[in-house]
């Protein structure tokens, strides 16, 4: 117990410090592109804690990170990169916006979660396909699950500017009945019942995981294969599990995002979550706590760097730019610690 | 393990005192700036919210900037500018710029922004609103159309008249031209009614053919409808159909034949093939917005800004087609009556 706890912590150390290199190393960018650091870092911080809006704007930017940093860490525990997301979250919530549009004057107490349902389930029908592959023919699901996210995403596209494209320029479908949207938590701002949600699923992906037999055994495929073969662990049923689990999960992060912000499906609404989905997974150590974490921190740098740029001559492009450096600094461990020799 | 997380700690400690430091004196520069602004001249400070296209490549949000910036130097009013990264981003900004209370008008471009704005608009009455490319009715909020057919007219006449005096070896001796659309919509047939009606203003045999891509980003399907168009016999052909139009271009060099650019002046993309572009000046519309707040003339209203207002033209500049001077002449009275409405343009095909 002691042993892990110390584990945990210099985990959480190491993250902190590749944070705080990155945000060091960014701060000569801005140097360098004439600006003040210490004014963009100011503002950055001001846009994203500087009032209950800002910080409630700050969650709910970090509720789709969560989501799909939560699916890819599923995948991961079983040893899959589901590097789908994106196509499961577009095929998640155009289901879930086609349902609620299709049976709009059903009431909201049913149409809701069904409308919920349809999404999750398009998402796990998407996610599965990666994982039968590989449990059937030994295709790298990396490979089908990019293919499937360009069918996916161009799919809902032809939708959204056909069938379902309402009059006008944008390519938009029509609003969903406003029984059904999820309730601001805090008025004029984003935060809605999505982040109970959340909580919920992340609670149940953690006892899933580590208080049930089917996730110890889901883990076992996950850290050795062979092992869990010989141990007579059916592994290939538990890569189509984790699959389809995490294609379900990446689904609620378009579907929080059709109900809490839009109440509608409109072209191009994910700034490629799914892809930051597998940056907030490692840097969360695919533990749904951990995820959750890193998905704030995105959250609050997506959220202060609008006020950022908003303020300063810094383009809030900057802030991929740190946010990339973290990732490059947690998951290239060899350079934190060539770091430390220097240091002695 | 031990040393290593006193190395760590030593880090953590060394960011964070960075990091205080950072708080405090960015509060300071922030102070100042607030203050910088209210200072100016005129004191009039503009927020410009942009797509979540983006700046860069030539787009709407580029020549909306220009406009601001033009706005800048000339009533020297300051600005801030914001890209949204995801299309909710938009709402958050909207809010923000509105709750500070700093702005004296906010500017929102394209129609992606209309929920968010009908949003915040409405909550924040007293803040004023510029909506560029879309409508709204509420009354903070001034939006901003075109009358892309006045434009297109000019187009239209410039390519009959290029057809009637061959003023280039790429045009051939059959009276037709063409007009490729995105989509079959009232917009995009503002500019084939404006096209075909100023075509036949010049030469009522002219025939001008029409037909639309499906969509807005399909070169190739531009491109095939294209070079039917020039089996025909069509040596202009005129696009409003947004990256679709590359096609046309392609098409054009292909077959050396004459195109037509729209919105911007796409003219430098190939010189020796598009003779003309239509422009929609959302630059004028910006600078038009922020004029009226500078002379307290801004009404909220909708305003559709036509050849008169400077919000749509037709320049050949940039491009190697040598248009003769007569031609020009000639356009500029065709503008000249439009303005002065003894020419009336159909927004709508008939």
């Amino acid at each position: 117990m002691g042993k892990s706890y110390k584990k945990t912590l210099d985990e959480i150390l190491r993250s902190l410090a590749a944070i705080l290199l990155a945000l060091v190393i960014g701060a000569v960018f801005i140097l360098a592109s004439g600006e003040s650091p210490l004014r963009a870092y100011g503002a950055l911080i001001k846009g994203a804690m500087g009032s209950p809006q800002a910080i409630a704007n700050s969650i709910s930017k970090s509720v789709p990170l969560a989501f799909t940093g939560l699916a890819v860490a599923m995948g991961q525990r079983c040893g899959m990169l589901n590097i789908g997301a994106e196509g499961q979250l577009h095929a998640g919530a155009m289901a879930a916006v086609i349902t609620a549009l299709t049976f709009a004057s059903l009431p909201s107490m049913i149409l809701l979660p069904m409308s919920i349902a349809a999404g999750i389930l398009a998402g796990m029908a998407v996610g599965s396909v990666p994982g039968i592959f590989r449990a059937k023919y030994k295709t790298s699901e990396v490979i089908v699950a990019i293919m499937l996210n360009y069918i996916c995403t161009l799919f809902t596209s032809w939708l959204v500017n056909g069938p379902y494209k309402v009059a006008g320029s944008t390519a938009q479908t029509e609003l969903m009945p406003e029984g059904i949207w999820f309730r601001k938590i805090l008025p004029r701002t984003q935060l809605t019942t999505a982040v109970l949600m959340l909580i919920v699923v992340a609670v149940l992906i953690y006892l899933f995981l580590w208080k049930t037999s089917i996730g110890f055994q889901l883990r076992a495929v996950g850290s050795n294969p062979e092992a869990a073969r010989a141990a007579g662990i059916p592994v290939n049923r538990y890569l189509i599990l984790s699959m389809t689990l995490s294609g379900g999960i990446a689904a609620i992060a378009g579907v929080t995002e059709m109900f809490g912000k839009y109440h509608r499906f409109i072209e191009g609404f994910s700034p490629s979550f799914g892809f930051t989905g597998i940056a907030v997974a490692i840097l969360g150590k695919n533990h749904p706590a951990g995820v959750i974490l890193t998905a704030l921190l995105f959250g609050v740098m997506d959220m202060g760097a609008l006020r950022m740029s908003r303020e300063t001559a810094v383009s809030s492009n900057m802030i991929i730019v740190v946010q990339s450096l973290v990732i490059l600094f947690v998951s290239a461990p060899t350079l934190i610690k060539a770091f430390h020799r220097k240091r002695g | 393990m031990k040393k290593r997380n006193v190395a760590l700690m030593r880090i953590l400690v060394c960011g964070l005192s960075m990091a205080a430091v950072g708080c405090g004196g960015g509060a300071d520069a922030g102070a100042e700036k607030a203050s910088e602004a209210g200072s100016g001249e005129g004191g009039k400070h503009v927020g410009i919210i942009f797509t979540e296209a983006g700046l860069g490549g030539n787009s709407f949000n580029d020549l909306a900037l220009e406009g601001v910036k033009r706005a800048a130097e000339d009533f020297g009013i300051t600005y801030d500018e914001v890209e949204p990264k995801s299309v909710s981003d938009e709402e958050i900004i909207q809010d923000e710029m509105a709750a500070s209370g700093d702005y004296d008008l906010v500017i929102c471009v394209g129609a992606e922004q209309v929920d968010a704005l009908n949003n915040v608009a409405g909550t924040y009455t007293d803040q004023k609103f510029a909506l560029l490319d879309a409508s709204s009715d509420l009354k903070n909020v001034a939006s901003y159309a075109c009358k892309e057919q006045e434009g297109s007219f000019l187009a239209g006449a410039l390519a009959a008249l290029a057809n009637q005096e061959k003023i280039d070896e790429k045009i051939n001796d059959d009276k037709v031209i063409g007009f490729i659309g995105g989509v079959d919509n009232p917009l995009i047939n503002h500019f084939a009614a404006g096209y075909k009606a100023g075509a036949e203003y010049i030469d009522p045999e002219i025939t001008v053919l029409v037909d639309y891509v499906g969509g807005f980003n399909d070169p190739t399907t531009a491109k095939t409808i294209a070079n039917t168009f020039i089996e025909k016999g069509a040596d202009i052909i005129f696009h409003a159909s947004g990256a679709s139009g590359m096609g046309v271009f392609q098409a054009a060099a292909e077959k050396n034949v004459l195109a037509m650019g729209v919105n911007l002046n796409q003219n430098s993309i190939d010189p020796d093939h598009i003779m003309a572009s239509m422009l929609k000046r959302l630059d004028n519309c910006a600078y038009h917005a922020i004029e009226s707040v500078v002379n307290d003339t801004y009404t909220g209203e909708n305003q559709i800004l036509g050849l008169k207002d400077g919000g749509v033209d037709c320049t050949v500049e940039e491009s190697n087609i040598q248009v003769p001077e007569e031609i020009l002449g000639q356009l500029d009275e065709i503008k000249e009556k439009i303005v002065a409405g003894e020419i009336e343009v159909p927004a709508e095909l008939n």
